[in-house]
């Protein structure tokens, strides 16, 4: 009795082995089986079995393709990989040979492409990126909703209370503005910029120091700082045996904990819009403030893992308005909100820059219709070693394949380009308006924007790159134009469509900037309510060691203003809480002592400002009606306030309001001057409620400013006169430092970078999509001219004049440049509304700006013709003729 | 020039297909390898180099009747041709021609 196999296992062995001999290795198998189970038993032969079954499979395998190998098939397929790499060659060798085609076209599309990502980075990095902190979708900003008013902030006991009563949040933190005199390495005092905040801030926004630690809650009983990576290295040279010694600030000694990380950018001060980076931070005890109607309190949160921010938001508004009804006298109309922290920063950049980036698109475009010509041009140059590689047996796939592959080389050449032009780009910008953009250090060529880059660089390649490899793969291209070198009828109607949408791309740009640049120039000459020239301005802060009491720093300024004004050099000096177009909107609610007191929330309320005596005539405002402070009005004389016109409109719209008198602060005061309206914010916006109180007479108030920005009034160039300021301070007091020397033309400048910014960017994306069209338009034209040579070398035979010649150049010019001009303002009169909100005092749709678009592109025309022109009078026909002949 | 050369699998195979004398399978061919080299020389190795034998025409098979206890199937059996019988001796002789040379060295 023989022993047969597995029956399984045999039934998988027949389907395994070849058909052929099948039955006869079957048997040989069984036959092994046997064998091995007499020897070894059932389990090693089943073993063997299949180890057998697995050779004989494998030689089956190998052995049965081999035999219908041959030499056809060989041939058929290289690998993908080796195609396009001799592909690639292909292309460099024959980019080689035509240096100056490349050149051109790879600079064309390094200026499109470094356009792209440079716009890109600043995209990426402002609005894409999530914020460089831990989890940071699940930080919020707290604010303030009001009727009538964007105030935001909140007060620290309404904060208390949300952190307490919330049931969506893991943690509430706060966050205060406000300067020191802090004493560097050097022993100079400094005037420092300071975020008070609680010991949970950094934890809760999730930070690293770069040296020591944070705050924790066990700090809030001691003087303690954190230091700002900036200013621990500008000012202590980044020592790290600073960390757990003290520093002077206001004149006490306070530890230092530790060195924030140079990456940390503390996000606060761009939710508050006014970005200045704190210098060092110190604590705000919770339990320190408890006036719930002082809202100086900005409030940052991190959510509950999972919770959105409208839930958050509901959660927020359920808080507010039991507050309403608890706090009637504090926080009726006070709703609450939250915002996600990310979405606060970008927001205000994000139309200016996605409207950049559509506009540098736009322009990447035109630079691939550029390409796209140049190829066609080169295409046709090129049918007859395609129809050579087509009957050697290329198929149209291959030939595509390897067009294509063509102008991935140039767009990966103009790519690589690219990234250095985007490279010196976003440097530029960074150095330019980094200082007034958010997250400006994150902002760079990073793994995303050089992906952005590739991607951008594949898609271009295929947007230039597929019509002239279309044109080249018809086959009727080869039969008809073999040899001549004609471009046929088609691709010059391609080409000129591609010039016509250059031209209306172009078009859309200069119009987006034209519109751009009258506005620009609108903001430029409002009249800001003062003097813009002339004027220096500075902030001393005189240490509250040397002037503890307030009628002692009113003592000092009265001395340094009187020291200043003896300078021959300048005219006046004065000084005020707050200059216009700072920005800065402290309000109190005012209203005429002759009229009853308005319910709590319905009151005006008025931007307030303590001012000296010469502040108007230094700063250049003119007096309406009544007189200026002058020093008699201190704090023994009678109340007295100056209003802006804007107060006597909206107050005694009928009356002259000089003797009357206002409530603010609790405290009546007689009116005795109405100033002129002066731009307080940015220079786009109107006239604002504006009260003046003599410095003198706020003593017991916040408005007595220990650092008051002071205005100084020169003949000369004010620029020059800082060094003479700080000599004659310092006179006065050796100890006081200085900070913020701008002249008022400088701060009109800040206030308006914005403007600037995008007009300029706007305006150089035109002006080189202008460069870049004219480029395009006069390679048509001329390609068309040389290809006409013969017909025009015969034209002037037969005794057509030059000018019947050029005409028709120039016809053919302006039909293109005419149709896309139609196209381009038709899509411009389309598009522009998406700027309307950029725009200050012109409308989208401006007529003028639209009527000067036809003169510029009719000087496109004019430079792009100019050339192909004078080649066509030139053509002497007898050469011509012999030539082709 | 096909066809003369042997591998060291094939020399073994031939040398098998001898000892298992005039009517040898595969089957015994294995085992005489196996039970000669120590190793398990598999069915597709040797189905491989008997492919490999006979197209260079070192090897031969042909049918014999039908077996009743083989189901009825007919047997294969190998035969080395004389060509084989030449090139294994070349074989052969090259080996002890070398061993002799190795050994002339290593006396005195």
């Amino acid at each position: 009795m023989k022993h047969r196999p597995p029956r399984l296992i045999r039934w998988v062995a027949a389907r395994v082995l070849p058909v052929r001999r099948s039955s006869e290795i079957l048997s040989d198998l069984d036959e092994v089986f046997d064998r091995v189970t007499r020897r070894a038993g059932v389990f090693r032969a089943t073993f063997r079995y299949m180890r057998e079954l697995g050779s004989l499979a494998r030689w089956h395998l190998v052995s049965s393709g081999r035999p219908h190998k041959s030499s056809q098939l060989q041939m058929r397929k290289r690998p993908m990989l080796e195609q396009f790499v001799s592909d690639v060659r292909f292309a460099l060798r024959s980019f080689i040979r035509r240096p100056a085609f490349a050149a051109l076209a790879i600079a064309t599309l390094s200026i499109g492409l470094g356009g792209v990502v440079t716009m890109f980075s600043v995209v990426n990095g402002i609005l894409l990126k999530p914020l460089d902190f831990e989890r940071p979708e699940e930080l919020v900003v707290l604010k303030t909703l009001r009727s009538h008013t964007s105030f935001e902030s909140l007060s620290q006991p309404d904060l208390i209370d949300i952190r307490e009563q919330n049931e969506t949040l893991r943690d509430v933190a706060l966050w205060r503005q406000s300067s020191a005199v802090l004493v560097g390495g050097d022993g100079r005092p400094r005037e420092v910029n300071v975020g008070l905040v609680s010991s949970n801030y950094f934890e809760l926004v999730g930070t690293t120091s770069a040296a020591g630690r944070a705050f924790t809650e066990s700090d809030e009983i001691h003087r303690v700082v954190v230091l700002s990576n900036s200013l621990w290295q500008s000012a202590f040279g980044g020592d790290n045996s600073l960390i757990g010694n003290s520093v002077s600030i206001d004149g006490h000694p306070v530890t230092v904990l530790g060195a924030s990380n140079d990456r940390f950018e503390d996000p606060v001060p761009q939710v508050m819009g006014r970005g200045a980076q704190p210098d060092l931070w110190m604590l705000q005890p919770w339990t320190s403030n408890n006036n719930r109607s002082w809202r100086g309190f900005w409030g940052v949160a991190r959510a509950r893992s999972g919770v959105s921010v409208a839930e958050v938001s509901a959660d927020l508004h359920r808080i507010a308005l039991a507050h309403q009804s608890d706090f009637p006298e504090t926080n009726t109309d006070h709703d609450w909100t939250a915002v996600s922290l990310h979405e606060r920063i970008a927001a205000p950049m994000r139309s200016v820059l996605w409207t950049l980036f559509a506009a540098v698109s736009l322009l990447m475009l035109i630079a691939c219709a550029n390409v796209a010509n140049l190829l066609l041009t080169r295409a046709v140059g090129r049918v007859q070693e395609m129809s050579v590689r087509n009957a050697l047996g290329a198929g149209r796939g291959r030939i595509l394949r390897q067009l294509l592959t063509e102008s991935l080389v140039l767009a990966g050449t103009g790519g690589a380009m690219g990234l250095f032009v985007a490279y010196v780009g976003v440097s530029a910008l960074v150095q330019v308006v980094g200082e007034r953009i958010p997250r400006a250090a994150e902002i760079g060529l990073d793994s995303g924007v050089l992906l952005f880059a590739l991607a951008a660089a594949v898609g271009t390649s295929v947007l230039f790159g597929l019509a002239p490899a279309w044109r080249l793969l018809k086959p009727a291209v080869a039969a008809r134009d073999s040899g001549k070198g004609s471009a046929g009828l088609s691709v010059n109607r391609l080409r000129s469509s591609l010039v016509v949408a250059e031209i209306a791309l172009a078009v859309i740009l200069m119009v987006g900037a034209g519109l751009l640049l009258k506005s620009f120039s609108l903001v430029n000459s409002i009249d800001v309510g003062f003097d813009r020239s002339s004027v220096l301005t500075f902030r001393p802060t005189p240490p509250a060691a040397d002037y503890p009491a307030p009628e002692s720093l009113t003592h000092f300024y009265r001395q340094m203003f009187a020291a200043l004004e003896e300078r021959p050099e300048i005219q006046s000096a004065g000084g005020a809480s707050d200059i216009p177009l700072s920005a800065n909107s402290n309000s109190v609610t005012v209203y005429r002592s002759d009229r009853p007191q308005p319910a709590s929330g319905e009151g005006v309320s008025a931007l307030t400002r303590a001012a000296t005596a010469n502040f108007f005539r230094s700063i250049g405002s003119e007096f309406q009606l009544g007189r200026s402070f002058v020093e008699a009005d201190d704090s023994t004389a009678p109340n007295v306030m100056i209003i802006n016109e804007a107060t006597a409109r909206t107050f005694y719209p009928d009356e002259n309001p000089i003797g009357k008198s206002m409530f603010l602060m609790g405290v009546e005061r007689q009116i005795i001057g109405v100033v002129g309206d002066t731009k307080q914010g940015g220079p786009t916006e109107g006239p604002r409620i504006t009260v003046f109180i003599p410095y003198a007479q706020t003593v017991q108030s916040w408005l007595h400013r220990r650092a008051l920005s002071v205005v100084v009034r020169t003949a000369s160039q004010p620029d020059a006169l800082a060094n003479i300021v700080r000599e004659t301070v310092w006179s006065v007091n050796s100890g006081v430092p200085m900070r913020d020397f701008k002249t008022t033309e400088m701060l009109f400048e800040e206030r308006i970078w914005e403007e600037s910014f995008r007009t300029w960017l706007m305006g150089a994306f035109a002006a080189i999509a202008t460069l870049l069209t004219t480029v395009g338009v006069a390679g048509v034209i001329s390609y068309s001219v040389s290809e006409r040579r013969r017909e025009i070398g015969i034209r002037k035979a037969l005794g057509a004049p030059s000018r019947r010649v050029v005409s028709s150049i120039m016809k053919r010019t302006l039909s293109m440049t005419g149709l896309g001009l139609v196209i381009g303002l038709g899509f411009a009169f389309a598009v522009s509304g998406v700027i309307e909100n950029m725009l200050f005092g012109v409308s989208a749709r401006d007529v003028r700006v639209f009527a000067v678009v036809p003169f510029l592109v009719a000087i496109v025309a004019g430079c792009a013709a100019f050339f192909p022109v004078r080649t066509a009078s030139l053509i002497d026909p007898a050469t011509t003729l012999r030539e082709d002949g | 020039m096909k066809g003369q050369k042997l591998g060291e699998l094939e020399e073994l195979v031939l040398l098998a297909i001898r000892a298992a004398g005039s009517e040898a399978v595969v089957v015994d061919v294995q085992e005489i390898l196996v039970e000669n080299t120590g190793r398990l020389v598999t069915l597709g190795a040797i189905y491989a180099s008997l492919e490999r034998l006979e197209g260079k025409g070192f090897a031969i098979s042909t049918f014999g009747s039908p077996e009743a206890k083989r189901g009825g199937k007919r047997k294969r059996f190998y035969r080395v041709t004389p060509q084989a019988e030449k090139a294994l001796t070349e074989s052969r002789d090259a080996r002890q021609r070398l061993w002799e040379a190795g050994r002339a060295e290593l006396l005195p």
